[in-house]
C-alpha cells in the first residue's frame, strides 16, 4: 500500500517524466523526420544539462531527504499548495509560448533534459514537501495544457 | 460506513462517468481525442499523490468523523441540493462562459476529480456528508451533459 513518503515521491517523479514524453511526443509530430535531419545538433543538445546535473551533484553533497513520518504544520501545507498552483499555472500558461519560440528540434531537447535534470537532481538530493510540490505542478500544468489548450 | 457500500458506491459512479467516455469517443475516434481522454481520466492522479503525500502520517489533523447519528433525511437533502446547484450552474456556465463545455473533455476531467476526491474521502476521514456533496456533483455534471444539452 502507498503509505510511504519515499515510495510517493519516486512515483510522482514516474508520472512527471511519462507526461513530460507523451506532451513531447505529440507537440512534435514529425519527430523522427526531425531528428535525422540535424542528427548532429540533437546529440549534442542533452549534455548541457548532464554536465549541470553532474557539477551540481557534486557540489552540493549534503543530500536533503526529509520523507519522513512527520505531520506537516498548517503553513507548510498551504505554502506547499500555493506552490502547487504557481507552477502549475505557469507552466499551463508558458507551454505554448515556449513552443512558439523555440521551433527547432535540438532547443526543445535541451528544455526536457533540463527540466528532466532538475526531477533528477530533486531526487538525489533534495527531496522534500517542496521539491514535491514543484514536481506535481510541472506534471500537473502539462496534463491540464493537454485537456484544455491541445 | 462499511467498506462494501463504499466500494459500492465508487462503482456506482463509474456508470455515468464511463457513459461520458463513450459519448465523447464516439464523435470522432482520432489519436487526438483519445489522447485528451487518457489525459482527463488521469488528470487528477498527480493532485492525489500529492495529498496522500501531505496526509499520510500518523496523527494528521485530518480525523475520521462520527456522523452515527446523522439522518437518511439531511443527508438526502445534501445530494439533492448539490444535483440542484450544479445543474443549474453547468446551465448558466455554458450559456454563458464557455460555450464548448459538453463537447469537450472536460466534464471527464471533473467526474475524474470528484472519483478522486471519493477514494481520499474513504480513506482519510469517511464523511457522509461529503459523499453526499460529491455524488450530487458528479449526477448534476452526469446529467446536464446527457440529457439537458
Amino acid at each position: 500500500m502507498l503509505t510511504n513518503r519515499t515510495v510517493l515521491f519516486y512515483l510522482q517523479s514516474l508520472i512527471t517524466i511519462i507526461s513530460m514524453v507523451i506532451i513531447g511526443l505529440i507537440l512534435v509530430p514529425d519527430f523522427t523526420e526531425q531528428v535525422s535531419a540535424n542528427l548532429l545538433k540533437v546529440t549534442i543538445a542533452p549534455f548541457p544539462s548532464i554536465s549541470l546535473l553532474i557539477f551540481l551533484l557534486f557540489v552540493f553533497n549534503k543530500i536533503i531527504r526529509d520523507l519522513d513520518d512527520k505531520v506537516y504544520s498548517l503553513s507548510e501545507i498551504v505554502i506547499g499548495s500555493a506552490i502547487v498552483v504557481i507552477i502549475s499555472a505557469l507552466i499551463f500558461l508558458g507551454t505554448g509560448l515556449t513552443l512558439a519560440v523555440l521551433q527547432s528540434i535540438d532547443k526543445k531537447i535541451f528544455l526536457f533534459s533540463i527540466f528532466l535534470g532538475m526531477i533528477i537532481f530533486s531526487l538525489f538530493r533534495a527531496s522534500n514537501l517542496y521539491t514535491m510540490a514543484l514536481i506535481t505542478g510541472l506534471s500537473e500544468g502539462i496534463i491540464l495544457y493537454i485537456i484544455f489548450r491541445y | 460506513m462499511t467498506k462494501t457500500l463504499a466500494r459500492g458506491l465508487v462503482i456506482i459512479l463509474l456508470i455515468p462517468y464511463s457513459l461520458l467516455l463513450f459519448e465523447f469517443l464516439a464523435k470522432d475516434v482520432t489519436v487526438r481525442n483519445i489522447i485528451k481522454v487518457f489525459a482527463s481520466v488521469f488528470g487528477p492522479v498527480p493532485l492525489a499523490i500529492f495529498f496522500a503525500y501531505l496526509f499520510v502520517a500518523t496523527g494528521s489533523f485530518v480525523k475520521k468523523r462520527d456522523e452515527s447519528t446523522l439522518s437518511v433525511f439531511a443527508s438526502f437533502n445534501y445530494l439533492l441540493v448539490t444535483l440542484l446547484a450544479t445543474t443549474l450552474f453547468l446551465y448558466f456556465f455554458e450559456a454563458f462562459i464557455y460555450k464548448e463545455f459538453s463537447d469537450s473533455v472536460v466534464p471527464i476531467f471533473l467526474n475524474s476529480l470528484v472519483l478522486v476526491m471519493y477514494i481520499a474521502n474513504i480513506l482519510l476521514t469517511k464523511s457522509i456528508q461529503v459523499i453526499a456533496i460529491l455524488s450530487g456533483i458528479s449526477m448534476g455534471i452526469s446529467i446536464h451533459v446527457l440529457f439537458i444539452t
